[in-house]
């Protein structure tokens, strides 16, 4: 009786050690395997394009990524973009991935965001100045739920390489500011308060 | 049952390895990436940014000044190691940069150095020595960012800003100067005047003086141009194949002596006519900016000061008649080079267009900085859309 219960024992220890381990290695699988995605700050990133060949290529289109939302609703958002307007011509914003919530009664849905954007006057002063304001009292958000698993385009930037653009050029695009701006104001995301990172992006011109 | 649990162990620690060393060995390449204390970048990761066809953006620090590589997967021909470690030290107009690798990349990479001075200028050159090497693309507006293309690496670059080097003009003295300069300096004037006449002779000419076949302009002895011998094999120091026989030889920039007790007349010319051939061809945004018939500036007679090179003609021309005039200094040529006239720039009528220049129906195979004009000259800028064959030029680009 006492060797089984010592037997017992034993058997009952190396299953708990065999349980931890495996917990931990599943724990480790999943924390590398994530892209950091969930556990970093939430970051937008104005993606760099691939080599530019001016032979072939005259617009360039750059995606604006954000890695992930905070847990609250975000009914405004803003973002000013530097670049060099000797050099490149703002034509535009095309739409991206990352939608809003469509609340109509009942319903929850998703819409893209209508993006405000004024291409003339940014590029007499060479900042692309973006908005976005939910008229609706907060029925038409971003939300963390509406984000893709990867790849969050909030919208794309279309821009026109100048005559003066030769091989060897970097141009780069420099993000001076961004909010989310959420309903409680304590959870908007603002580069000026280091709740939202930025990763500028840069178009090189193949030599 | 001992051995079992024994087995379930080894086998949950070496799945548990595997797991970790295989996420390890990749990396996020959405993220940038901060170089080890040691720089070493390892080939498994040059190859993932291969594999994926990614963007790789690797930062770093030195002295307090930030730098960034940006590895193209679409560039990397040959994965291997690399230490992107670098050593940066900046200086008033001028920051050096000293390398880790030692051996040649193997394909291009993007080094970006975010200065803490705003230099004041719109290119810079690297130099090995005193040697341009590559030319360095700057931006950034609070702060200057150098941005060197590299494939091969050296010990150290040094980065300068281009500046055009200044010409030494000899004033002419029978025209009223401004009060105020002459109340400054009224009795140094004739040693200045004699310092800027004594002004370095470049080292092309320096071997002809001796043999006396060419006196520098010093306003007392008649002025005489150097001509090709045809006996040069080699390209020169700023990469010029050499001067075709009985072709004028190039006058260095900062050599240059403008007498301006002398003048002289050229005819100048601008046109682009090549483009109404090549429509097709033209950025349509362009096609405004195109003269009906081709010709931007019709055939003027010019006035000019002894020493002027084509260039200095071109800006003083365009000037004067108020035509859009883009050029760069390229000191890895030594001249400036024209990027645009009228609007029209290289590129915008396909991959082989852009401006060049002819000078008594003869196409320098040098910058236009270089070419010392003559009395009676005929200056003609055309724009080519086929690398100087649609204009009677050979490849000159």
């Amino acid at each position: 009786m006492r060797n089984i219960s010592a037997k017992n024992k034993k058997r009952i220890v190396a299953a708990i050690i065999c349980t931890l381990l495996l917990v931990l290695a599943i724990a480790a699988a999943v924390l590398l395997t994530d892209k950091g995605g969930s556990f970093g700050a939430p970051t937008l990133t104005i993606e760099t394009p691939q080599k530019i060949d001016l032979s072939q290529t005259e617009e360039v289109t750059l995606d604006m990524n954000i890695s992930h939302l905070g847990e609250a609703l975000y009914p405004a958002a803003s973002m000013s973009i530097r670049f060099d307007p000797s050099k490149l011509e703002f034509l535009g914003l095309e739409e991206g991935n990352l939608f809003v919530l469509d609340q109509a009664g009942n319903e929850f849905g998703r819409i893209l965001p209508e993006w405000s954007v004024n291409p003339q006057q940014s590029n007499k002063n060479g900042c692309i100045n973006i908005m976005y304001l939910d008229m609706t009292g907060g029925k038409h958000s971003f939300n963390q739920n509406l984000l893709a698993e990867e790849d969050n385009v909030v919208l794309r930037l279309n821009f026109r390489l100048r005559g003066s653009v030769r091989p060897g050029d970097v141009l780069d695009l420099v993000l001076e500011d961004a909010v989310f701006a959420a309903s409680d104001e304590s959870q908007s995301l603002a580069m000026t308060t280091n709740t939202l990172r930025a990763k500028n992006g840069k178009i090189v011109v193949g030599g | 049952m001992k051995r079992l649990i024994s087995l379930l162990l080894t086998a949950v620690v070496l799945v548990t390895f595997c797991a970790c060393a295989g996420n390890f060995a990749k990396i996020d390449l959405q993220e940038a990436v901060t170089i080890p204390d040691n720089g070493l970048i390892e080939k498994d990761i040059i190859e993932q940014i291969k594999t994926q066809n990614a963007i790789a953006t690797f930062v770093g620090e030195s002295n307090g000044i930030p730098y960034e590589w940006t590895i193209f997967g679409s560039d990397i021909t040959q994965p291997k190691d690399l230490n992107l470690l670098i050593s940066v030290e900046e200086a008033e107009q001028e920051a050096n940069i000293t390398f880790a690798q030692q051996e040649a990349f193997g394909f291009p990479v993007l080094l970006s150095v975010h200065l803490n001075a705003l230099w004041d200028t719109q290119s810079a050159t690297a130099y090995l020595g005193e040697q341009p090497v590559a030319s360095v693309s700057l931006t950034g507006t609070d702060a200057t960012i150098l941005n060197l293309g590299l494939e091969e690496t050296v010990e150290k670059f040094v980065v300068r800003p281009d500046v055009e080097p200044e010409k030494a003009v000899i004033p002419d003295v029978t025209k009223p100067e401004p009060e105020e300069s002459s109340q400054q300096q009224p009795e140094k004037q004739p040693e200045q005047t004699k310092q800027q006449v004594a002004a370095p002779v470049d080292d092309y000419l320096s071997d002809v003086k001796e043999s006396n076949d060419r006196v520098y302009s010093d306003g007392k002895t008649e002025d005489d141009r150097v001509y090709s011998d045809g006996k040069d094999t080699e390209k020169d120091q700023y990469l010029t194949d050499p001067v075709p026989e009985g072709k004028p030889m190039t006058v260095e920039p900062e050599n240059q002596v403008i007498d301006k007790r002398k003048t002289y007349t050229c005819t100048f010319s601008i046109e682009c006519s090549t483009i109404l051939n090549n429509l097709e061809d033209l950025d349509p945004d362009k096609l405004e900016m195109v003269p009906s018939n081709g010709t931007i500036l019709a055939k003027t007679e010019v006035e000019f000061y002894e020493g002027e090179s084509v260039y200095d003609v071109l800006q003083r021309v365009c000037r004067e008649n108020s035509i859009h005039m883009e050029a760069s200094w390229t000191p890895i040529y030594n001249s400036s080079y024209v990027e645009g006239i009228h609007n029209l720039y290289e590129f915008d009528c396909g991959s082989l267009s852009g401006w060049m220049y002819r000078v008594d129906g003869w196409y320098p195979n040098y910058g236009c900085s270089r070419y010392q004009l003559k009395d009676g000259e005929r200056v003609e800028w055309r724009y080519t859309c086929d690398l100087g064959n649609d204009v009677g030029g050979r490849n000159l680009f």
